[in-house]
Formats: C-alpha cells, structure tokens, sequence
C-alpha cells in the first residue's frame, strides 16, 4: 500500500533513537501480506512504468521520473533468484485492474478513489487463489515528489517529507512482491518496507531477506542478516550439551493445533527461564504442507528471537485459502539444536489445516435413510456456511 | 507528470499546508483524528460484502463494511454504518491493499470517518483512523490500535508512537471522553 508521508520535526530524530534501541535488543523481521500467495517461481513480472516526464532537473540530475526511478526494480531483482520484476518504460499505459497487465503511474485518484492527505503511492495486489498475478502502483499526484539520495528532505511550507521517487518505488515494488509493513506487526526494525518513509533509501538486509524468503537467494547474494545485532550467532563449533539449569530449555506449544484453510495458528517457542540477552531459537519445518503455498510464517523462516528478559516469542502461521488443498495437511515446526540453549522433550509442534468446501444457499434432500438430520428431509444449515473437511 | 500538474499540486499543497497544525507527526495526532474525521463512533461489524464496481480501466473490488452503532461520539452516524473500501476478495479476485484494515463480523472498533464514499480507504490516516475494542482480563472494555498494541495515551499519538502504547490500554470509556473533550476544545478555540 500505502506508504505515508511525515512530517520533519524535532521528533524524528528521537524516533530514530528509538527505534535503534528497541532494533539491537531485539531483531525483528519482515512480515508477509496475510493470506496473499508469492508470484508463481520462476516469473518475470513486467511493470510498465509511466510516470513521465519531471519537467525539470530533479536533485539527482534525472530529468524524467521514470528514469529516476527505475534503479529500484533492479534493486529487487537482483537479490532474488525466483523472481524478476522488469519496469518497461510505456508512454500512455494506464493504471487497470483485472487486464493481467502491471502497471505504474501517477494518478489523481487511488484506484478510482479520492486520496488522503498522509499517503505518498498505494500499491493493489490481485491474486488467482495461489499465485500473485497482478499489480499496479499509484502514485499520488497532490504530494511534493523529487529523486534524492540519503536523509529526507522536508516542505518550508508545512515540514511534510518531499517524497523521494525511487525508495517509494521500492517500497511499493515491495508490496508488489506481497511483503507488508513490518512496523504494523509489532516489529522494530530497520526496513524501507516500514509504512512511514524515513531517511532509509535502499533495501535493507530485512527487506532482502523478506523478498529471499519467498523467491530465493539471487546467486552470490547469500541471505542477508540483519544488523545490527547483538545476538550471538551460532557457529560451526561443537555444540555442547546443556545443563539444565544453567541454559535456558526450548519447547513449543502449537495452538490451536488444527485450523481450517483461511485460518491462523501460532507456535509458541518458550524458554524454561528468561536470558540477560536475546535467544535466537532456530527451527525446522516438515509435514505434508509446503510452505510459502500451504501456509505461511511470520518472521525470519528458520529463527525466531525471544527478546531478552522475556520467555517466549510467538511465530503466526496462516494458511490461506487454496481451492487445490485437497483433505488435510500437517505443518510441523521443531526446535533445532543450539550452543545457547537445550531442547526440551516438548521441543516439536503440529498444526493440521483442514480442507474449507463451500456449501451452497440452498436446501438439500438427504437419502431417506440418512441417520441424522432434521426429519423433514433437509439438512440444515440452507445459508452459506464454510465447512471444514476432517 | 507535467510541469503544470507539478504547479497545481503546489498550489493545492499550499492550501492544505493552513489546515495542518503545526504538531511533529508522522502519523495523526489525536487531535487530528478528531478533528478530521467527520463521523467518529463506536461500533460492531454486523456485514461485509465484497464487489466490482466499475468498468473497463476504472474496474475494481470495493469492500462494504456495516456496523451497528453502538456510540455516537461525533456526528450523525444513525444506528447503522457502512464504510466503502477499495480492496477485497470476489470469488478468487482478491485485491489487497497492504496496511488498510480489515475487519470481521463481531469485532468491536472505533472509528474516525473522513470522506466515506470517495476516500479509498475513509478513515483519518487510513490505519490509524481505526481503533479496536476488546475485553481485558478484568472484563473491562480497552482500547487497541489498528495492529493490536494496547493504547495507552492519545497525547502521543502522531508524536511518539512508541510511548502511546507504553502502558496498559486505556479504556474504551476514558477514550471516548477524550474525544469529547477534544471536541469541545476544538468548538471554544477553532482557530486551534
């Protein structure tokens, strides 16, 4: 969507400070769009780019916002493996949804609605059900806009940011790929993917690893981690056996732990005693559901942080609605083994997602020999109801 | 974008510029919300329904969200509500606007409404114009933002966001005395 604007103040530096804080004690990750699937693998998802002419010199020298913004598709695509995302310059191309066509303008409305006063450039995302197969960028016309490097730079007139064109279009182009905003999540981190813009003006490692989650490691790219950290990473070193007692013990509690498609389950990881420093648990998933298809995970896949001086840290799983599930399908997380902690007994957790069919608005005539029902030969309930395969 | 949409973005920029006051957000403070939004109540969603509308290039999904109004506490809501928003899921078309709130039948909020019907998400600063109600562990009704954060304090909304959900959450009661009382402040010094 939809990332706001803000205004300069002596504030933002205090934020900052902030937010650096609350980032070293505890790392956090990006976040998925709840219940939107990735690009099928392999895509190249082309964006026809027509925001024309700036009409002046912009403060990096670019004379056009399309090329001042075209860096930031590259920016994407050359950290994933699975996924290209091309912008096509294309004089004339018009923001529509449903033509299967990705497109990216200003526009004096958002989709057709009038904007607010807060927002820079909203992304839409439409989906078939289990790939992401289209997207559109609007940006918003009423705003201030230029193409700049480094910190923010403000109005005189009223402190608002003056938007810069490319780290918006990153952040769009984003969403487009189906990363939302990690700082409505609960998270504190370092992201162009947050939902205010900041001084940040390229990926960061969180973004990166947002977009590697979903569509793999470019070649040579590796996967980022994020930093700063003061979390101990653990090495190739022996790993020794815990004393219980003297390290924290790590179990998992799944709940609930069957969920129909559509729903969402959590996996509580939990330490018998809270550390002095965050707890960077890692884990493993298995099952018959696959992951990024089946269902998704918040967070950084393969770790989660239990914050110093806390005991526990919750990892959401949401399956999204799939007409090709067929029955039920297991996802299973389990606690990897670590140099900071031991494994308790209770150290895996399964969460079953059911098959939803649809049930018609209409009545139904049972066999006549049906052992149950209402008696008059109706099975209730008539209205829509979603129904959950066992 | 041409040169003459860049001077009539100024202009219009300028003139918005006289309605902000001068506070330090990056998001609305309190008393924006309150003072931007034209409707502001208390209710529960009752329906939603998903739809196309439009043709061709102006083709889209827009989502109905009805409420029962259980407070007023600004305007004239009636004792039925019902937001439009760009965005939903018709059939296997979903069109996800990312950080625009979703709701679910039974849920408890409170809104502030700005420019329902035109405004492609209608609330004062999209996710922010949107507060949940819910249940504490004593049975008493608490104020939640948009992402789940307990709220603690409207004065730091839009200043620090961090230490407006510091606290425990206030309550759904202290919170919409707020409101009013923000209301009436804003009725005895309108320049403000």
């Amino acid at each position: 969507m939809a990332i706001m604007n803000r205004k300069r103040a002596a504030t933002v530096g205090v934020i900052l400070a902030t937010g650096l804080g609350c980032y070293l004690a505890n790392v956090q990750a990006f976040v998925r769009m709840s219940g939107i699937p990735p690009w099928a693998l392999g895509t190249n998802a082309t964006f026809s780019l027509n925001l024309g002419s700036a009409g002046r010199t912009l403060a990096d020298g670019n004379t056009s916002w399309d090329a001042a913004a075209a860096p930031a598709f590259d920016a994407w695509s050359s950290v994933m493996a699975r996924l290209q995302i091309i912008g096509v310059t294309s004089p004339g191309a018009v923001v529509s949804f449903g033509n299967g066509a990705n497109e990216i303008t200003y526009s004096n409305t958002a989709f057709g609605s009038t904007w607010d006063k807060y927002t820079l450039a909203v992304t839409r995302v439409r989906t078939n059900g289990s790939n992401i197969v289209e997207s559109d960028i609007v940006f918003n016309p009423n705003q201030s806009w230029d193409s700049y490097r480094g910190a923010l730079h403000y109005r005189s007139s009223d402190g608002f940011a003056i938007g810069d064109i490319r780290r918006v279009l990153e952040h769009e182009l984003g969403h487009a790929i189906g990363l939302d905003h990690p700082d409505q999540h609960g998270q504190t981190v370092d992201a162009i993917m947050n939902h205010v813009t900041s001084n940040r003006d390229a990926l960061a490692a969180d973004d990166i690893a947002g977009g590697q989650s979903m569509y793999g490691a470019a070649s040579g790219t590796g996967t980022p981690t994020p930093t700063p950290s003061a979390t101990a990473t653990p090495t190739a070193t022996p790993i020794p056996t815990p004393t219980p007692g003297s390290t924290p013990m790590i179990s998992i509690v799944a709940a609930p732990t069957s969920i129909s498609e559509g729903g969402t389950a959590t996996f509580t990881i939990s330490a018998s005693f809270a550390s002095d420093v965050p707890l960077t648990v890692g884990y493993r998933m298995s099952g018959n559901a696959a992951l990024n298809t089946e269902y998704t995970l918040d967070g950084t896949f393969g770790q989660v942080v239990i914050p110093a001086g806390a005991t526990a840290a919750v990892v959401t799983l949401v399956a999204p609605s799939n007409p090709k599930r067929r029955g039920s399908e297991t996802a299973t997380m389990n606690v990897n083994l670590g140099a900071l902690y031991g494994v308790a007994s209770t150290s895996g957790a399964s969460v079953t997602i059911r098959n939803v069919r649809r049930v018609a608005a209409s009545a139904e005539i049972l066999p006549t020999n049906e052992p149950s029902g209402r008696g008059d030969g109706l099975r209730e309930p008539a209205a829509d109801q979603d129904v959950a395969d066992q | 974008m041409k040169k003459i949409s860049l001077l009539s973005g100024a202009i219009a920029l300028l003139s918005i510029a006289s309605q902000i006051s001068a506070t330090t957000v990056i998001a609305p403070t309190f008393a924006q919300l309150v003072n931007e939004a034209e409707v502001i109540f208390q209710g529960t969603v009752t329906a939603s329904r998903s739809v196309w509308v439009g043709e061709g290039a102006q083709r889209d999904i827009m989502t109905y969200v009805t409420f029962k109004v259980d407070d007023a506490v600004k305007g004239t809501p009636g004792s039925i509500y019902t937001i439009s928003m760009v965005g939903g899921t018709v059939g296997q078309d979903t069109m996800e606007i990312s950080g625009a709130p979703k709701f679910k039948i039974g849920s408890r909020d409170l809104l502030f409404v700005q420019h329902n019907g035109q405004q492609f998400i209608p609330l004062v600063g999209i996710m922010h114009g949107r507060f949940r109600v819910q249940l504490d562990q004593s049975g008493r009704d608490v104020v939640m933002t948009d992402d789940k954060a307990p709220l603690s304090n409207t004065a730091e909304l839009g200043v620090n966001e961090q230490n407006a959900r510091a606290g425990a959450a206030m309550s759904v009661d202290q919170f919409k005395n707020a409101v009013r009382e923000t209301i009436k402040q804003s009725a005895s010094h309108p320049a403000q």
